[in-house]
């Protein structure tokens, strides 16, 4: 079932061009400042498995949450929270699920969450950051 | 937490409590609901996450897992939703529910705003809280009325799911009294339905019937009036047979018009199937009028007797439940749709078996058929000739098998009418003066079919017919004559037995007479002669106007 997507198996397998690939780093950046703004502490970012990588994990309010962040340099294709379809979803809750386990049993039992922070770095100045607390639920 | 609350789902036509248990726990964000829920019920997590959000709360990011008890039994329907949402209210530490909320049963489907919107089937859930020992039940505001049939249950109705969670919360349902309860008590409910509230058998459930079809408006048929007036009084079963264009269709569709009032209980019965259906009147009133049913003769054999895989709805045998269901051009219907009347006609419900199990559904009505006597239409008139090939004019009315016709109790032959018929409309008889003898007729019989236990003269059984119909010696060798010269089946001996005692309902008479057993001999036209329905296929033997004008092809 895991080879079905070869992203989710085998990290981001599409090289990407640099362009694309500084536009995420920066909105990478970018959100995590606005997180911790909002009082999030950030635990982990880019955390890596063997499943794929999960862009940041803080703690919220007592929650562990783990957040996609989605960076565009343009809207014309739809904001960066549209990115995050059913299948970038399941890669997320694969993902959150494989690094509960790693926390051992304390993990499993851990009030969750999924957060999307879409990035829209189109305009020049300081980029547009859109939280999404609570995004999707596993289905 | 677990929160444990009682909401309640049809299966048949009864209503089955089911309890709706909600856990939140830790652990990814995820809402499951279990206990063998179908499609609409599945879906029940996206309406209750958005009606929850858009009322003021916020749906918990916690693991929450829903159960519906009896977990063994498929669960269908959106009445769970307002249970599901305000026990994930509770679950989640956003309301805190009252103590005697677990003698409530919650009730209804929630729209993405909040709103609570009506649900199919109330009736028989309030029937099945009231059984099952609870308070009260609270139900969408749209279905108050028809849940305040049930006598002794608090009905608390629900506008919208932040409304009612206040409700809920502690405290809430002591004082719930003084806020006034629109169309909630049973009183005020049967006041504003315009009926009858002594809850006596004998009591009328409302109004009858005014139709604008009336009896006059068909030319001549005395004959076929009068057998509708019989089949109106004792519930009796009734073929009508003639050319096209002689009326049967319009007699028929006036036997409503002359059909007694329902009983309370008749009427809560039928009220109790419509809402399972659906079908009840925008604002759920009881169902007053008695049903009428005449479906098309391409229907479904599933359709006509009730069905559906998993979950058997009623069909229109059960929809028309102590009313009439009319089979018009009665020989074009499928021939297994026919056959299945014959459990209904004999025992007045019908049982449907599926792997799910079995439902039992009430189908107690009059059955009335019209046809024509060949495929042309023509054959047995005086004048005009049959056109039919022989073969076919047997074969045609074959198709209402023995074993059918025998449970028909009136056979009439509806002739085409004459000129002298249409010309005037005085002298004939009116669908009131018919129903004021009808009525009549059904009180005169009222206190015996309540000793016998039966609704109808119809639904007698042969003990019962015994009891009921005590015959003079004079009676017994005029009925021995007859038995014989028609060779009788012992069904049909049962059935002019039982049209002879409506006969003499009508008469006001409480014993059963010669005049009324001759006039219920009369009925039974398809029994007497083999004309039309087993025709000799030698042509030798038919009269010269029923010869067939075209030539034969075989």
């Amino acid at each position: 079932m895991l080879a079905k997507n070869r992203r989710g198996v085998s990290g981001p397998a599409v090289r990407r061009p640099a362009a694309d690939r500084a536009v995420g780093r920066a909105g990478e950046d970018a959100a995590a400042e606005e997180l911790t703004r909002r009082g999030y502490v950030i635990l982990e970012r880019n955390w890596r498995c063997r499943f794929g990588e999960i862009d940041m994990v803080a703690e919220h309010r007592g929650t562990l949450v783990f957040v996609e962040v989605k960076s565009r340099g343009s809207v014309r294709f739809g904001s960066g929270a549209e990115a995050v379809d059913a299948r970038k979803q399941r890669r997320l809750v694969r993902l959150a699920r494989a690094y509960l386990c790693g926390r051992g049993r304390a993990g499993l039992d851990t009030p969750c969450r999924f957060d999307v922070v879409a990035v829209d770095m189109s305009r020049p100045g300081r980029p547009g950051i859109d939280v999404i607390e609570d995004a999707f639920a596993v289905s | 937490m677990i929160v444990s609350l009682s909401s309640s789902a049809v299966r048949g036509i009864d209503g089955y409590i089911v309890r709706v248990e909600v856990d939140a726990s830790n652990g990814l964000p995820c809402c499951s609901i279990v206990g063998l829920p179908d499609p609409a019920v599945r879906e029940a997590t996206e309406r209750v996450r958005s009606a929850i959000r858009n009322s003021g709360y916020d749906f918990p990011s916690r693991r929450i897992t829903v159960n519906l008890a009896p977990a063994n039994t498929r669960k269908e329907g959106s009445g769970f939703d307002l249970a599901i949402a305000v026990g994930i209210l509770a679950a989640s530490g956003q309301l805190a529910l009252d103590e005697s909320v677990r003698e409530y049963i919650l009730l209804g489907e929630l729209s993405l705003d909040g709103r609570v919107m009506a649900v199919r089937g109330v009736l028989p859930c309030a029937v099945a809280a009231r059984e099952n020992g609870f308070r009260g039940i609270v139900v969408p505001a749209a279905n108050a009325q028809e849940a305040g049939y049930v006598h002794g249950l608090r009905v608390i109705p629900a506008t919208d799911l932040g409304g009612i969670a206040r409700r809920l919360a502690v405290g809430g349902l002591e004082n719930a009294c003084a806020e006034g309860e629109p169309a909630a008590g049973p009183e005020s409910s049967h006041e504003a339905g315009g009926l009858d509230t002594t809850s006596g058998s004998g009591r009328g459930a409302g109004p009858a019937a005014r139709w604008p079809e009336d009896l006059a408006d068909v030319a001549g048929q005395a004959a076929a009036k009068r057998a509708l007036e019989i089949a109106a009084a004792g519930g009796h079963n009734l073929l009508m047979i003639g050319p096209p264009g002689a009326g049967k269709t319009m007699l028929a569709r006036r036997l409503r018009g002359i059909l007694p009032p329902l009983t309370w209980d008749e009427a809560l019965e039928v009220t109790r199937i419509y809402s399972v259906c659906g079908m009840l009147p925008p604002g759920g009133g009881m169902v007053t009028q008695r049903p009428f049913r005449a479906p098309h003769h391409t229907i479904s054999y599933a359709a006509l007797v009730g069905g559906g895989m998993a979950d058997p709805r009623p069909g229109e045998v059960t929809l028309a439940h102590n009313g009439v269901l009319f089979l018009d051009e009665a020989t074009e219907f499928r021939r297994d749709a026919l056959e299945a009347l014959r459990q209904p006609l004999d025992e007045g419900h019908i049982r449907i078996v599926r792997s799910s199990g079995a439902v039992l559904f009430p189908a107690g009505f009059t059955l009335v058929m019209a046809a024509n006597p060949c495929p042309c239409g023509y054959f047995g008139d005086p004048v005009r000739p049959c056109t039919c090939p022989p073969g076919r004019v047997s074969s045609y009315l074959n198709r209402l098998s023995g074993p059918l016709l025998d449970r028909i109790d009136l056979h009439v032959e509806v002739e085409r009418p004459r000129f002298g018929d249409i010309q005037g409309r005085a002298g004939s008889v009116t669908s009131s003066a018919v129903l004021k003898r009808v009525t009549a007729a059904r009180e005169f019989a009222r206190e015996r079919l309540a000793a016998l236990g039966v609704p109808s003269n119809a639904r007698m059984g042969r003990e019962h017919i015994r009891r009921a119909v005590r015959l003079s010696p004079r009676c017994r060798e005029l009925l021995a004559h007859v038995f014989d010269q028609l060779q009788l089946s012992m069904r049909a001996y049962d059935r002019i037995l039982k049209v002879a005692r409506t006969i003499a309902d009508l008469d006001a008479s409480t014993e059963v007479g010669e005049e009324h057993i001759a006039e219920a001999v009369q009925y039974r036209g398809l029994d007497r002669s083999p004309v039309p329905v087993r025709v000799p296929d030698d042509e030798g033997s038919r009269p010269t106007s029923r010869q067939p004008a075209r030539p034969m092809r075989d």
